[in-house]
């Protein structure tokens, strides 16, 4: 019973189960379509709160994955609790070292003003408080007390001295003490000439006066010493009444944070111990901004507030997705200040990363991209394993000088981190990182594609809609939407499937807009989708036009009409970047006696890959176990794919080369206006295969090209049938009985369509019946075997004889 | 109103150096000075003949400021004022180049004293460094500012180079109009300068002259808008009220004519005053 040829309704199952005139009818898809695995896995990664529950998802990009996981991420952490705001101090002990205070959300802001409006007021009070009456009498009495000791000790020294006759003066060093003798400074002369006594008084006079002076100048940093003891102290005094004040207020506003009360008591202590710095500089000193020093803060600077996170503005947890995660920009970085032509830096220069924003929620991160920034994986996995943010620079990192920089004291993180990233990328990473998996727990893996029910149908409908609304388009009509979904089929190759890429989907529709726009039409419709769809393939198809240019023109043979023993049509496919293409190629097949091998000819070149070649071997073992299987496989044959100068790979062809090999054994010729695809296992079932509806299309195109005539068409595996969306142009034709898709399921099937002879089935005497193509088969291995038998009988050494 | 338009005019400004920490500090300062007045200025670096005689004697030791002695060495005292003085003059020379003012400098050796009041004769403007530190301020140079400006010719500014100006106003004494106009003129200058407020203390030698030369001052005063000034009237002269009120600690400049002040004021002004003092005198035109 010959196998009937597919009827247009299996060759391209059409939607027809919508209802509505247009997608302004429809209401937005609020839900994911066909997603349920991976949407469960993100709720469960979310859910647990325990270390290592990152999530990585994985899958398309067109997929939508990633805003539905960021819509999914924003409406769970809407419901959560806002996390803290963290701000950097100054470490009053080691400035060095920032000290980190967590504030409960919207604290750190009016912390930082506090701060500064304290400060501003001590400015203020500080100064008036210096400049007041009291203090300039105490600290001028202590000035005039120190200076009153000095010159009483002088005095005292310089009234003995004029006693004596002795005056004081200047030398480039320091102090002597001259005798004088009429106003004048004695000569050496005069005192040569006078009495060895006088002498001796004078000079004992003056060793007295200078071991006095000596006892003064010895003792007068010690004076100044005092004095400066009782500025400070006064100072320390005069403050204490205006900085506890300020302090005082401030700590009850931050009753109950223990922390900041820590910090503002440090702030007081540092306010004592620096009072000079809020009063008047000199005016050498004055118009200068407040300098950073080479180390540490400075000036006012030291009181600043830092907020590197301030979640004042969030509702419930955040959620941050980080476009460029360089490690700078995951952990913070340590900005500097050029001064003098040196870099300074201090703690208000620390500036918060992804992972600081995020902390308290969730992180959303591109695995490629973070891959591809140096250190950032590593930076990102050390950070999770610590469950602490430092602050790193890059250059600490990796320079093998250590530069004086801040080390910020880390701050505590829970965080959700999620990655998003290719399939082969995670499994790249589950394999070749041992901490991959102890760090990222979750897998939520997003599908290419789900069932077309009626249900999904309708939602991918509402989701065309929505997508429609989101980019402004036009609305879409029902057979606008029909022809959508129907492309959505074909995209994943499979009537029963659409595929879940639906950025993919959103382009046709961005597209077919623009075709509506040409056309000035208020609505896109069937046409204008269409269109797009032809756009396209017109946009990407200059290879494939090249490459049956070249069939057309003969460059490459391939037979359309007629009928040849030992050649037949398969079909391969070809994607080049977004473009995929079935077109023919000729195979071959001869054989003559042997030792039962069949010769792939692609391996032996090294142009067949390993699936072809098993491919091959099944074809082989089929023949041997299929016919005269009490005889061994007599014959050495070869098959080869004519004019193919690339690899070929796949199992796809098997059937066909298993056909052109049976039109050799038996001698019937195979009709050329047909093609082949389909794998074969070893008991002689046609198998599916990929790419079934641009192998179709591939023929057809050339068969067009050269007319239609009615007897062409293509042999394809009856499982393949569920996968066939084909083009309009080739269901037309055979609707029309020109060109014909034939589903087989067995090797007999398709022999006999391609021979026009029945294959035969073995009778009770177990033998095939005469004249069909198995018997034909069957007598011709019978005769290669006895013809072996009877050679293996000589010398082996002799070649062996070739066939007729 | 600037000096020059009334005829006062500092041609020659002379700054008087020594080997003291005060001198070190006074170049810059004096001729910032002299920048104000428009006037070039010389360093003349004073070798006291009396150090140098005392250098020779055989006991004779010197204390450093530390406290620690040594030997006075006539040998290395000579040495090291040439030194002093080389520094001074390349000093001087920086100074000029920076300010492009003209500048001379001389080293002169003689008695201190003397030299200065010689020095005062051919100048019309003398610049005094002067120590408040007690351990100093009776040795060198120091000791003999309040004398050399009662005694001297020449207009005498005494000046600490180690203190800045006080906040305060320029104070300033005018009596008779003749010297008002000179004096004002000066301290007018100095207290734009100086970014200062002008304080005016008048005085004369009866109540009537008083209210009179207060009326031509206030007149003056008022035909020039850029200029802010407290008007004081002072009954007395001579004493220590006047003195009193002329050395306010937290002023900037004392301003007075010598005529005004006499010798003894003088020198009792420039002993209680911080600030600097400017002693004014009249020098022939020329």
């Amino acid at each position: 019973m010959p196998v009937p040829a597919l009827s247009p309704a299996q060759l391209y199952t059409v939607c027809d189960d919508l209802s509505f005139e247009t997608t302004d009818d429809l209401e937005d898809l609020h839900g994911a379509l066909g997603q349920e695995r991976a949407l469960r896995a993100i709720e469960f990664g979310t859910g647990i709160e325990q270390p290592g529950y990152n999530i990585f998802v994985l899958g398309p990009s067109q997929t939508g994955r990633h805003a539905l996981t960021l819509r999914y991420l924003q409406a769970r952490a809407s419901g959560e609790a806002t996390p803290h705001d963290w701000v950097y101090v100054n470490n009053f002990s080691d400035e060095q070292k920032p000290v980190a205070i967590p504030l409960p959300c919207g604290t750190a802001t009016r912390l930082r003003d506090r701060m500064r409006s304290l400060i501003d007021d001590l400015r203020t009070a500080l100064p008036a408080m210096f400049e007041g009456e009291e203090y300039t009498r105490r600290a001028e009495a202590i000035n005039d007390a120190f200076r009153q000791r000095q010159e009483e000790a002088f005095e005292g020294l310089q009234e003995k001295a004029r006693t004596r006759n002795v005056v004081l003066m200047r030398t480039p060093m320091g102090l002597a003490l001259a005798p004088l003798k009429d106003g004048e400074v004695i000569k050496p002369e005069a005192l040569e000439a006078m009495a060895e006594e006088e002498r001796s008084r004078i000079q004992s006079d003056l060793e007295a006066l200078q071991q006095e002076l000596t006892g003064i100048l010895r003792q007068l940093p010690a004076w100044d010493k005092h004095r400066r003891d009782q500025l400070r102290e006064l100072n320390r005094e005069m403050a204490t009444f205006a900085v506890d004040h300020s302090i005082d207020e401030a700590k009850a506003q931050f009753e109950g944070l223990p922390d900041v009360l820590v910090y503002l008591d440090a702030v007081r202590r540092d306010v004592m111990e620096n009072v000079a710095a809020f009063l008047p500089r000199p005016d050498s000193e004055q118009g200068a901004a407040d300098p950073l020093p080479a180390r540490g803060a400075a000036g006012f600077h030291r009181y600043d507030v830092n907020v590197v996170v301030d979640n004042s503005g969030c509702t419930g947890a955040p959620v941050v997705y980080e476009d460029l995660p360089t490690v700078q920009n995951l952990t913070g970085r340590i900005e500097h200040i050029s001064q003098m032509g040196a870099l300074v830096t201090y703690f208000g220069l620390i500036r918060a990363g992804a992972l600081h924003r995020a902390n308290g929620g969730y992180l959303v991160l591109d695995a490629r991209k973070l891959l591809s920034q140096p250190f950032a994986w590593e930076t990102l996995k050390r950070v999770l394993d610590s469950g602490r943010i430092s602050v790193e620079t890059l250059s600490q990192l990796i320079s093998p000088i250590s530069t004086l920089s801040l080390e910020p004291e880390p701050i505590p993180l829970d965080i959700k981190v999620v990655l998003f990233g290719e399939r082969e990328i995670y499994y790249l990473l589950q394999q070749a990182d041992p901490e991959f998996d102890h760090l990222f727990k979750i897998a939520a893996d997003f599908d290419d594609r789900f069932d077309r029910t009626a249900e999904t149908t309708r939602l991918y409908a509402q989701f065309i809609a929505t997508t429609a609304r989101r980019y402004r388009l036009r609305p879409f009509d029902r057979p606008a939407v029909m022809r959508l979904v129907e492309h959505a089929a074909r995209l994943v190759d499979d009537a029963e499937r659409l595929t879940a890429e639906g950025g993919r989907i959103a382009d046709l529709m961005r597209e077919a807009d623009h075709c509506a726009l040409l056309m000035r039409a208020a609505v896109v419709g069937r046409d204008h989708v269409q269109r797009a769809i032809e756009e396209r393939e017109h946009r990407i198809g200059r290879i494939r036009e090249r490459a049956h240019e070249a069939i057309q023109r003969g460059l490459m043979l391939i037979d359309t009409a007629g009928t040849r023993v030992g050649q037949i049509n398969g079909l391969a496919v070809s994607q080049i970047g977004a473009l995929t293409f079935g077109k023919p190629s000729r195979i071959t097949a001869r054989a003559r006696i042997g030792n039962g091998e069949v010769v792939d000819i692609e391996r032996e070149v090294e142009l067949g890959g390993p699936i072809h070649s098993k491919g091959v071997l099944i074809l082989a073992n089929y023949l041997g176990a299929h016919f005269a299987p009490d005889r061994p496989l007599s014959l050495k044959a070869s098959l080869v794919f004519e004019q193919s100068y690339a690899g070929v790979e796949g199992d796809s062809a098997s059937c066909a080369e298993l056909y052109a090999l049976l039109s050799t054994l038996s001698g019937l010729p195979i009709r050329q206006a047909l093609a082949v695809t389909g794998s074969v296992n070893q008991y002689g079932e046609v198998q599916v295969i990929g790419g079934v509806n641009e192998k179709i299309e591939g023929f057809f195109d050339i068969c067009s090209g050269r007319g239609l005539t009615g007897e062409q068409g293509v042999l394809i595996p009856a499982g393949n049938v569920q996968h066939l969306m084909l083009r309009q142009d080739v269901v037309a034709a055979a609707g029309e009985g020109r060109f014909h898709v034939y589903a087989v399921r067995t090797i007999a099937q398709g022999i006999e369509l391609l021979t026009g002879v029945a294959a035969g089935e073995r009778g009770d005497d177990g033998l095939f019946p005469a004249g069909t193509v198995f018997r034909r088969v069957e007598d011709r291995l019978i005769e290669l075997a006895d013809a072996r038998r009877r050679f293996g009988a000589r010398d082996a050494a002799q070649p062996e004889p070739r066939l007729p | 109103m600037r000096p020059v338009e009334i005829g006062y005019r500092f041609r020659r400004t002379v700054v008087a150096l020594d080997g003291s920490v005060e001198s070190r500090g006074a170049l810059e300062r004096a001729a910032e000075v002299a920048g104000w007045l428009e006037t070039d200025f010389s360093g003349v670096f004073f070798e006291d003949e009396d150090l140098l005689a005392l250098s020779a004697l055989p006991f004779s030791r010197e204390v450093s400021l530390g406290g620690r002695s040594r030997a006075l060495d006539a040998v290395a005292l000579e040495g090291e004022l040439r030194a002093q003085a080389r520094r001074a003059r390349r000093a001087i020379e920086d100074l000029a180049r920076l300010r492009r003012i003209s500048c001379g400098f001389e080293v002169v050796r003689g008695r201190l004293q003397n030299m200065l009041l010689a020095q005062a004769q051919q100048a019309d403007l003398l610049m005094l460094p002067r120590s408040s530190e007690p351990m100093t301020r009776s040795t060198g140079l120091a000791r003999l500012a309040a004398d050399v400006a009662a005694s001297a010719t020449a207009s005498v500014l005494v000046f600490d180079p180690r203190k800045p100006p006080g906040p305060g106003p320029v104070v300033t004494l005018v009596d008779e109009p003749e010297n008002a106009a000179r004096t004002l003129a000066v301290a007018k200058d100095l207290c734009r300068h100086m970014r200062r407020p002008l304080r005016v203390l008048v005085t004369a030698g009866d109540a009537e002259a008083l209210a009179s030369n207060a009326e031509a001052l206030q007149a003056a005063l008022t035909a020039d808008p850029a200029t802010r000034a407290d008007i004081r009237p002072v009954e007395t002269t001579g004493k220590d009220a006047l003195l009193e009120a002329l050395a306010d600690p937290s002023g900037a400049l004392v301003v007075a004519s010598a005529d005004t002040l006499g010798a003894a004021g003088i020198v009792s002004l420039i002993r209680r005053s911080r600030a600097p003092v400017l002693i004014l005198r009249a020098r022939p035109q020329g």
